[in-house]
């Protein structure tokens, strides 16, 4: 994750609150990363640790009770919150893309895919009229969907879960955008199917030079997919850096943990070891480290601050632990 | 929808910066819509019920007069401190009339609802329960009163019985129970289903001990939401009706007829029509928003049933 | 039926003539077979077969009612959409005081109310009868604007559901522009409720249309119903709630078929 001209996506400081029943938390909390061409991010913490926020923040799209409170996301080298609504319209869709999870939910039952991946030709400018099946058709064969001229008639609920989600890949990839924000993607497909997908998206990635934010909590998929990485939780990133260093090393106990909760056929038979504990509740955060209930090296000191960002000049990533940062102490 | 003005306050870019929320981040966030609008007008709407409850069953605190006594020297005259809300054709004050209105309008509605509503209940959980025949044939009757829109099917049968309050409350019940029935009925085929009930079959209970011990409280949350959106409209059914003569027959007063009286008089004596119907619309709008907010708060699952 | 001074040798020749000395069951069974062929006997007061008199004021109720929807549907989902996008917004708060005060309002008081305002006081509209489109429009509204109402809140229900769905975000996500989201997408998907829901208000409708017509003295089957009642008129009444029952249930069909229509994931059940 080397600072360097090539990057695609900055985002700095980034801060957003949301107004909930029992108070205003900050969803993301000074969330930093780049991103450059060709690469991927991935995006990795449980639920409810700001990653799904962040995605929404970066594409302007929170709902209505929640707003950016500060921080800074340059795209292509200029930043998006100062953007007007129009603005962004015309950004996402092109330059921009986003894959939901669900991919049962994701597609408007009551149009056809035709339709549906047309639109994104009809209503950004670039495509003539007559164009636009010509171009749906080539897309909707880029993702694989097989006997795609038939399938251009045909509504959602005919599809599978799996070829829901080429579909919504061939609506995001269709004016080849410089940015895809993958949120769990292939959580709720069969395993066999998530490989083809994000095969499917390494493709088209090496293709295209488009960077992807690949969101998750499986870490397998990050191992196999992604070039660098960034751990967030309870709303700030804890670790970040590219996946070989960060996997081979990991230096927030969080990361520890969650590395050595997976289970792995090849090892020896260890005993799984889930974390203990409950995030924290985000109206009632601690002043200290937010993983230090749970935390197996937590110290007084862990208690009394929040870690400091010690960064390792290298590789661009860092971490956020007083225990064992390197240089920390 | 989308987040549209934000500030690109921008913070000296380092990593390192960790950022303590500050009283600038509450100011810019969308102040979050208060409900305190939705509260206050529920508040009033209890209070204006209660008001009118109230002269309902008290009308002599209310209301000095009798609702038929004549004073022939006294005859439409405009609202004034003698008389709130004027006086008609004959002299009879209209305050008091139309308290009186709203009682035999309030008593008529209640029941009315009550009986449809028991009824009801009582058919769609038999109908549940037993399915088969049973359900057949209690559905088909059902559709027999769905067939005809309420006012016509309540013409029809006053026609057929003649009208006097008793039989008001009968043709009201018979035009509304299948509503109740075919909702109830739903909710008890999805309750039939389920673990305690067929325990409680399993134990031995005789199907009225289930039916009444196991599936009857269940529902009885969206019982109490159908009841009171119902009353709102069982009100308005017994004003037409009156007002088109098959309802409540004179001398007794009733918000209906009380309207009716008036027509003649909308040049001459607006007030004859126009305060005891305004007084129609209050029941019924303090009615409708009790039984919304109560549906907000028991039963969010009828939230979209009609 | 008969006027009072009728003697009792006048009542034998009717009954008679009406076959109503005949014993009950004949009598039932030849009601039903007169049915069945669209005969309901004579309307005593008309001297015409009571069928063709019904058919006759059919369609001014007709007019009246069918007005009446184009006003609820018309005036019920714009506002119900505006509430739904701008929720909780003044705008939404007024859309909301729209609805709650006009499902207040029986549709008889309205027509009232509206008589007093603008026939009496300003003196712009006719007080009733038929004539022009300046007839139409009070008893229309009036009859109209309860329905309005409910539209209103259907249709603010159901949008505001349906935006929240994934399918709205992926179109934001796609870039397209806010009218198209509304309008194409969102209402495609909320409208499904609220065509139910028109075509049940068709019942109510018609039942208020009596009240309306009566206020109005609008010549339709309501107030005929209404005066055959009243006169005792039952060949009338029979014929005309027959008519409207077989209608009702023609219209439900229909409306099944119209959601078939627009739901392709019913069409292929």
């Amino acid at each position: 994750m080397v600072t360097g001209v090539s990057d695609v996506l900055q985002v700095e400081n980034l801060t957003t609150c949301v107004a909930t029943r029992n108070g205003i938390i900050t969803a993301v909390d000074n969330v930093s990363f780049r991103l450059s061409r060709g690469s991927t991010l991935g995006l990795v913490g449980e639920s409810g640790s700001g990653k799904s926020m962040t995605c929404l923040s970066i594409q302007r799209l929170l709902p209505s009770n929640s707003v950016v409170a500060a921080g800074s996301i340059r795209f292509k080298g200029e930043d998006l919150l100062t953007k007007t609504p129009r603005q962004m319209e015309a950004i996402r869709g092109r330059e921009i893309g986003m894959i939901l999870q669900d991919p049962m939910t994701s597609l408007n039952p009551v149009f056809t895919v035709g339709q549906q991946v047309g639109e994104v030709f009809r209503y950004h400018k670039g495509t003539r009229p007559r164009d636009i099946r010509t171009k749906v058709l080539d897309v909707l064969k880029r993702v694989r969907i097989p006997a795609p001229a038939e399938r251009y008639h045909s509504y959602p609920h005919q599809f599978s879960g799996g070829m829901r989600q080429r579909v919504s890949i061939a609506i995001n990839i269709g004016n080849h955008p410089d940015l895809l924000i993958a949120d769990e993607p292939t959580t709720a497909l069969d395993v066999t199917v998530q490989l083809q997908i994000l095969h499917l998206l390494r493709e088209i990635q090496q293709e295209s030079g488009m960077a992807i934010i690949f969101v998750t909590h499986d870490l397998n998929l990050v191992a196999r997919f992604c070039d660098d990485v960034a751990v967030m939780y309870a709303g700030r990133i804890v670790e970040k850096g590219p996946v070989k260093t960060v996997f081979a090393d990991p230096k927030h106990p969080y990361t520890r943990d969650l590395l050595s909760a997976i289970p792995r056929i090849s090892k020896s038979r260890d005993r799984l070891r889930p974390i203990p504990g409950q995030p924290p509740v985000m109206t009632n955060l601690p002043k200290g480290c937010r993983f230090e209930p749970r935390c197996r090296l937590a110290s007084e000191r862990c208690r009394a601050a929040y870690p400091d960002w010690v960064e390792q000049k290298e590789t661009g990533g860092g971490v956020a632990c007083w225990e064992t940062a390197v240089g920390a102490k | 929808m989308t987040n549209a003005g934000t500030p690109a306050k921008s913070r000296p870019a380092t990593d390192a910066a960790m950022v303590a929320q500050s009283a600038a981040v509450l100011t810019v966030l969308p102040r979050r819509r208060r409900q305190w609008a939705q509260s206050a007008l529920v508040f009033v709407a209890a209070a204006v019920l209660a008001l009118i409850l109230s002269a309902a069953m008290l009308p002599w605190a209310f209301s000095r007069y009798e609702p038929n006594a004549m004073d022939l020297m006294a005859t439409l005259q405009a609202p004034s401190l003698e008389h709130l809300f004027g006086t008609d054709a004959l002299g009879r004050d209209i305050l008091c009339r139309s308290i009186y209105g709203a009682q035999i309008s309030i008593f008529v509605a209640a029941c009315a609802v009550f009986l449809a509503g028991a009824v009801g209940t009582a058919l769609g959980i038999l109908a549940a329960y037993f399915r088969g025949a049973t359900d057949a044939i209690i559905m088909r009757l059902a559709d027999v009163q769905f067939s005809l829109p309420a006012v016509i099917l309540a013409m029809f049968l006053v026609g057929a019985i003649g009208a006097s309050i008793l039989n008001l409350i009968i043709v009201l019940t018979l035009a509304n129970w299948a509503r109740f029935a075919r909702v109830i009925r739903s909710e008890a085929l999805s309750l039939r289903t389920r673990d305690f009930v067929l325990l409680a079959e399993l134990a031995g209970a005789s199907p009225l001990r289930v039916m009444v011990r196991h599936i009857a409280p269940n529902i009885l949350s969206s019982l109490i939401v159908l009841a009171t959106l119902d009353v709102g409209v069982i009100v308005i059914l017994e004003a037409t009706l009156s007002f088109l003569g098959l309802g409540i027959r004179p001398p007794d007063p009733s918000l209906g007829t009380l309207i009716a009286d008036g027509r003649g008089y909308l040049a001459t004596a607006w007030w004859i029509s126009v305060l005891p119907g305004l007084v129609l619309m209050s029941l019924i709008l303090a009615c409708n928003t009790l039984g919304d907010y109560l549906r907000d708060r028991l039963s969010p699952t009828l939230a979209m049933k009609w | 039926m008969l006027p009072p001074e009728a003697t009792a040798a006048d009542r034998e020749l009717l009954r008679r003539s009406m076959g109503l000395d005949q014993p009950l069951v004949v009598q039932y069974l030849r009601f039903l077979g007169d049915l069945a062929v669209g005969d309901f006997g004579l309307s005593y007061r008309f001297n015409q077969p009571a069928m063709s008199v019904v058919l006759e004021r059919v369609g001014h109720t007709l007019v009246l009612t069918f007005t009446a929807l184009g006003i609820a549907v018309l005036i019920g989902v714009p506002i119900g959409v505006m509430s739904a996008v701008y929720r909780d917004s003044w705008i939404d708060l007024t859309g909301k005081l729209f609805a709650i005060v006009g499902q207040s309002a029986p549709p008889f008081f309205f027509g009232v109310l509206m008589i007093a305002f603008f026939s009496v006081h300003l003196g712009w509209l006719p007080t009733g009868g038929t004539g022009g489109l300046q007839y139409l429009i009070m008893p229309a509204i009036a009859l109209g604007w309860y329905s309005a109402a409910g539209t209103m809140r259907l249709t603010r229900a159901s949008m505001s559901e349906v935006l929240e769905a994934e399918y709205i975000k992926m179109a934001k996500i796609k870039g397209l522009p806010q009218r198209v989201i509304i309008y194409k997408h969102a209402l495609r998907n909320a409208c499904l409720p609220v065509i139910t829901f028109t075509a049940l208000q068709l019942g109510v409708l018609l039942g208020g249309a009596v009240s309306v017509e009566a206020v109005f003295a609008w010549p339709g089957l309501g107030f005929l119903i209404l005066k055959s009642i009243e006169d005792l008129d039952y060949t009338i009444v029979q014929a005309a709630v027959t008519l409207i029952a077989l209608s009702f249930t023609a219209i439900n069909l229909l409306v099944d078929l119209l959601y078939a229509w627009i739901d392709p994931r019913i069409r292929y059940d």
